[in-house]
């Protein structure tokens, strides 16, 4: 209750006139925390606080400011031996100092910046979770640009050379992060331009039939691939003369209902009707076809989806959105198709049963039951195969399901990391398929699945393991397979499982974070990445902040090849880079562990031309090698240390990856971490100090069900931050 | 409609904006700046991945030495290194520059949008690009355009490379999150760039009149929608009926340079299908020196290979740029540095006949050449796996840029060294004499090199 009253005061505050809220609550706060280093006479790291007064006009003074809301979000002044305000002290300045900015016009890329994904961890974890705050939980209204996987679900794809498909928009965010966020995705003059001119070779290469040159690649190589043209369109290009009124009255409805995912209406019928016998007066038939088809796809309902709560006002002064924008917010919540794809919702929305919120969950817990089938994504031939024979549904096959872990824990990167160094490779469809498939069934098993995906041993990659739940697999699939078949089908097993004999005896791997696929992804060509690994833990699994990268910083590690690659870091000792990379260094140092392709680490040599060896030399040859003296051996460490989760059986140093990751899934900042980052990815938005309501109930969905990651997704897709508008 | 600049500024104050917001406003402010004296200045940015090394265009009998000092040298005394023998005849109108750094923005075997913004970005772009900057300076219907022989394709970011659409090689920015798009296709670049006048079978003139058909009707459109929203959301209808209004002012301006486009649109061959490497990069070159001559765009962006090319026509067939790179002998028995120059001399090639073909066409007092300037240069600095503490520059025509490039060879002092500068300065030089905005420092300053003074543009080329 207490925090209640701080909480209306921060909302209040900024009616207050400036210069009575800076003497009576700003400059108290500075005396109190910063001016003891900051002042005339101790001017620590050359910054003095002492005069600064609350004129934002100055330019000085404004980012003097910018520098202290920068510390004070991100907690890291003032040091941990001082004093610490609470998080509403923090908070009451961190917006004191945006609202001054915005008063005198420069508070945009403050703003603008904590709308983006990587600044979510900005907003207070402790008042998020802590139950103070009881207001009620809205998203504002907003129009939201469709998304390149909305786009493949609408089947807006050219195909080009090769085969490959691609989408007519690519996402403007980072690729390090949740890639659909609204106030990220645009859609301007680039933006616009780029979309016409993909959308126009679409539609060029449906109007008539048309050949490609074929694969450079595999058995069809360089075989021709034939693509028809659409029936509809070809009805039109192709036709002698003014096509007929039906065939144009088809492709407007048709394409209106691809295009907007709903019906036509009469009006917007008789509009794009009329545009199209223009256009082909004018132009000709495909000229005219070509032109009417972009102004369907280009028109902003069909390139935004909206969502701006049609609903009616309640109380509180928010919207609900209407059951037509809670089928396209269900629908794009779990799935890439439009609603009129998925009966459960499409049943729903015709029967009126999309309009409170017990309904939506009724929906949810329906699409949940029901699931999705696996995609073939990624995943070698074998893997999918086996998936469908486990489970051939589940709602961890949803897209934005399996999307959700890819973007948070960013394994499929490693397909794209390019390796230089030394070792055995590992193929790219192999590193993102094989964690996708324990993912996925560990979601579906839904029991405690954050603990799974940090500690599960099923990612250990040990032979003792793996070859007999291969033999036990392979047995299965034996029996359904025809007695002709049989004898080839064994020698093939033998074969892959001779080759599986060459994987190494991994003891100690438990969980996502060991392995392969995301080691590689969060590593470098040629070597470990323990800053990248830091900073994903500190950002992703403890809900830290870190300052942007300083202009400047020298981002680069001494080559010494004698030397392993935690002495070359010495560098980042220097009190001026460890002030940072304490928080997020000790995190990653733990994964020395293993080597930079990700296998388990059992010796580490370099030669005397320095060339280093880790996986490639059999135990004959290191031996001779180390009595010659031609090998000289590294050692490694794998120390490192959990800060900042105030919790005891948490923080504290760990002495390798594997206590690491144990340590973490214990964590209740590590679960609300989690969290968090669901709840961006589904609303689309950072969170707002008033969303802690909604992220409360998450969090006490997924404990009260025993970790189901199911009930997360309920409690988030039913909360008022997902229905109501403002 | 006319962008209501206050309520821009409002939406940002009341921090309901939208992250794209910041470049928009950027860009109306350079249309209305807008440049009318003399004649455009025009750029070609030609950027080859690894394998531009110093020595390989270093003229013949220059001695660095240790590379302690400035190297302020007269080309005309010296022959210019065999790969670029193609460049003798520029020889009073071209300079080539080394000694140059840009260590800190490193990426996987590129630099990518770094290397024109001197940013830290492999991924995203931070910033916008030399490139992309002069073309806001130097405005033409098309502000730049860009070849690239593949790329990403534009819902395929991180997926395999295509080369029949547009794509994104991860070079050019607008602005910050704003990639530049290239084309990959011939036969797509020329009927953008001049289908709005030619009767051809799809993309020509019939398509481009309905154009204003179609920014009619999603403007009406948008407008529709507009009535029904509040004005808090109205800030993303605001940025599409802006792009709308942006569309039809470049169409004006090509339906007034109808006549211009016709008389020199290039022939439609065959080559413009054709799926050999070395084809398609000339014929890319064909369809600049045409754009610049037209003046459809004043400039452009050529990526001219990539680390995955395997140059079949000098056989290398089964050898990539990046097995070169790793000293992989070719097919025909080249090593690295055999094949490097090949592949150079190729480039340079292009290069100077772009030259000769602007040198054809008088302007003002001199040539278009005088006006434009070609600049060569790698993605990724000096070597395969590079430190960037190097990074070579070939600079041809452009003599009337307001920059002392005729003739020159200049070698600043080595990394570290008293008087060493970096790209950041060579780019902040270029964005001087243009008329852009002088930054102290062009992008990311490095940390390493704190004690020397790297502010502004390279005094040596100043005018």
């Amino acid at each position: 209750m207490r925090y209640y009253f701080f909480i209306c005061y921060i909302i209040s505050i900024s009616y207050l006139k400036s210069d009575n809220t800076f003497k009576e609550e700003i400059r108290p706060f500075l005396s109190e925390y910063c001016l003891d280093c900051h002042d005339n006479d101790s001017k620590e790291g050359g910054l003095t606080f002492e005069d600064l007064n609350s004129n934002f006009k100055v330019n000085g003074t404004s980012s003097a400011w910018e520098k202290i809301l920068e510390q004070v979000e991100v907690g890291m002044m003032p040091p941990e031996k001082k004093d610490q305000p609470t998080a509403i002290e923090r908070t009451i300045v961190a917006e004191w100092i945006k609202d001054e900015m915005d008063r005198v016009g420069k508070g945009f890329t403050v703003r603008a910046r904590l709308l983006l994904p990587e600044y979510g961890n900005r907003i207070s974890h402790e008042l998020l979770f802590d139950g103070s705050v009881k207001d009620m939980p809205y998203t504002p209204a907003r129009l939201w640009r469709i998304s390149p996987h909305i786009y493949r679900g609408k089947r807006y794809q050219s195909v080009v050379s090769g085969g490959i498909e691609a989408e007519p928009v690519s996402y403007l965010s980072k690729s390090t992060g949740i890639r659909d966020y609204s106030s990220q995705e645009i859609m301007d003059e680039s933006g616009f331009m780029a979309l016409r001119m993909a959308l126009s070779d679409i539609i060029s290469s449906q109007i008539h039939d048309r050949e490609l040159p074929g694969l450079s690649y595999g058995s069809d190589k360089g075989k021709p691939i034939r693509i028809a043209g659409k029936e509809s369109f070809k009805a039109i290009s192709e036709a002698k003369g003014m096509p007929s009124q039906e065939s144009m009255a088809r492709v407007v409805r048709e394409e209106f209902n691809k295009a907007f995912g709903r019906p036509i209406n009469e009006d917007e019928f008789d509009r794009y009707l009329s545009f199209m016998k223009a256009n082909i007066r004018e132009g000709g038939n495909e000229a005219g076809l070509k032109t009417s088809l972009l102004a369907i796809y280009l028109s902003t309902g069909a390139v935004y989806r909206m969502e701006l709560g049609r609903g009616d006002p309640d109380q509180h002064g928010r919207k609900m959105l209407s059951p037509q924008e809670i089928a396209f917010a269900l629908s794009y919540a779990l799935t890439d198709e439009p609603p009129a794809n998925n009966k459960i919702i499409s049943n729903a929305l015709s029967s009126g049963k999309l309009r409170t919120r017990v309904d939506v969950e009724k929906v949810l817990r329906a699409m949940i039951v029901e699931g999705s089938p696996p995609i073939r994504k990624n995943l070698p031939a074998s893997a999918f195969h086996r998936m469908l024979q486990e489970a051939p549904h589940g709602y961890g096959y949803y897209p934005r399901v399996v999307r959700f872990f890819e973007e948070f824990f960013q394994y499929p990167r490693a397909g794209a990391t390019f390796k230089d160094s030394p070792g055995a490779g590992l193929g790219s469809r192999a590193l993102v398929g094989a964690p996708q498939g324990q993912i996925v069934r560990i979601v579906n098993e839904d029991v405690r699945v954050f603990e799974e995906l940090l500690t599960s041993e099923r990612f250990n990659m040990s032979k003792k393991k793996l070859l007999p739940v291969f033999r036990a697999q392979f047995e299965e699939r034996l029996k359904k397979i025809p007695a002709d078949r049989r004898e080839a089908a064994i020698k093939n097993y033998e074969k892959v499982s001779r080759q599986a004999d060459n994987l190494p005896n991994d003891t100690f791997r438990a969980g996502i974070l060991h392995d392969n696929s995301w080691l590689i992804a969060h590593s470098t060509n040629d070597q470990n990445d323990p800053v990248h690994r830091g900073i994903w833990i500190r950002e992703k699994l403890l809900a830290g902040n870190l300052p942007a990268l300083p202009i400047g910083v020298d981002a680069n590690v001494p080559e010494v090849h004698d030397e392993t690659l935690r002495q070359r870091f010495e560098v980042t000792r220097k009190a001026e880079c460890w002030k940072c990379h304490k928080s997020f260094e000790p995190l990653g140092w733990p994964f020395e562990s293993f080597t930079d392709r990700g296998w388990v680490r059992t010796g580490m040599y370099y030669n005397k031309k320095k060339k280093i060896f880790e996986t490639e030399l059999k135990p004959d040859q290191i031996k001779s090698g180390l009595n010659k003296g031609e090998l000289i051996k590294y050692s490694w460490d794998t120390t490192g240390e959990i800060t900042g989760t105030g919790e005891p059986g948490v923080d504290g140093p760990v002495k390798d990856a594997s206590e690491l990751v144990h340590r973490l899934a214990k964590s209740v900042r590590v679960r609300q971490s989690i969290i968090r980052h669901a709840f961006r990815y589904w609303m689309g938005r950072n969170e707002i100090l008033s969303d802690s309501k909604t992220l409360i109930a998450a969090d006490k969905a997924y404990i009260n069900s025993g970790g189901k990651f199911s009930e997360v997704l309920v409690s988030l897709l039913s909360s008022d931050s997902f229905l109501y508008r403002k | 409609m006319k962008l209501n600049r206050q309520k821009f500024i409002r939406g940002m104050a009341l921090g309901t904006g939208s992250v794209a917001m910041a470049p928009l406003l950027e860009q109306m402010e350079a249309h209305a700046a807008g440049r009318s004296d003399g004649f455009p200045r025009r750029f070609v940015f030609v950027v080859k991945s690894s394998g531009l090394t110093p020595n390989g265009i270093r003229p013949e009998g220059i001695e660095i030495g240790n590379g302690d000092t400035l190297l302020d040298l007269n080309l005309k005394d010296h022959k210019l290194h065999r790969s670029m023998a193609s460049l003798e005849p520029f020889k009073n109108e071209m300079m080539i520059l080394e000694g140059l750094s840009g260590c800190n923005f490193q990426g996987n075997h590129s630099s990518y949008y770094g290397a024109m913004s001197c940013h830290h970005s492999p991924e995203k772009p931070a910033s916008a690009t030399i490139d992309c900057l002069l073309g806001k300076l130097n405005p033409a219907p098309f502000r730049n355009y860009g070849f690239s022989p593949n790329g990403h394709s534009i819902g395929n970011n991180y997926g395999p490379t295509v080369q029949d659409t547009a794509v994104f090689p991860r070079i050019s920015a607008y602005g910050q999150n704003k990639p530049m798009p290239y084309q990959a296709s011939a036969e797509k670049a020329y009927r953008q760039l001049f289908g709005s006048a030619l009767s051809l079978e799809t993309g020509g003139k019939k398509e481009f009149a309905l154009q204003a058909n179609l920014l009619d009707f999603l403007k009406d459109d948008a407008n529709r929608l507009a009535k029904r929203i509040s004005s808090e959301e109205r800030e993303k209808l605001d940025h599409y009926l802006a792009a709308f209004e942006s569309v039809r002012g470049r169409n004006d301006q090509l339906v007034a340079m109808r006549e211009k486009i016709i008389n020199n649109a290039p022939e439609l061959t065959t080559q413009y299908a054709s799926t050999v490497f070395t084809d398609r990069v000339s014929v890319f070159f064909d369809l600049a020196s045409a754009a610049l001559i037209t003046g459809l765009t004043n400039t452009i962006s050529i990526r001219a290979d990539w680390l995955s090319v395997k140059y079949a026509t000098f056989g290398f067939k089964n050898t990539s740029v990046h097995d070169i790179g790793h000293q992989k002998t070719t097919d025909n028995g080249m090593n690295r540095e055999q094949a490097r120059e090949v592949i150079r001399k190729f480039q340079i090639d292009q290069i100077a006949k772009l030259a000769e073909k602007l040198k054809a066409v008088p302007e003002g007092d001199g040539t278009m050449l005088d006006n434009t300037m070609i600049i060569y240069f790698s993605d990724t600095g000096e070597a395969h796996h590079s430190q960037r503490k190097e990074w070579p520059f070939v600079v041809v025509g452009g003599r009337g840029q307001n920059m002392k490039t005729a003739g020159r060879y200049l070698r600043y002092p080595q990394y570290g060294q008293q008087g060493h500068k970096t790209i950041g300065n060579w780019y902040n030089t270029i964005l001087q004499a243009n008329g852009g905005e002088v930054m102290d420092y062009f992008g990311q300053t490095d940390a390493n090199l704190k004690d020397l003074d790297l502010r502004g543009p390279l005094s040596e080329l100043a005018i």
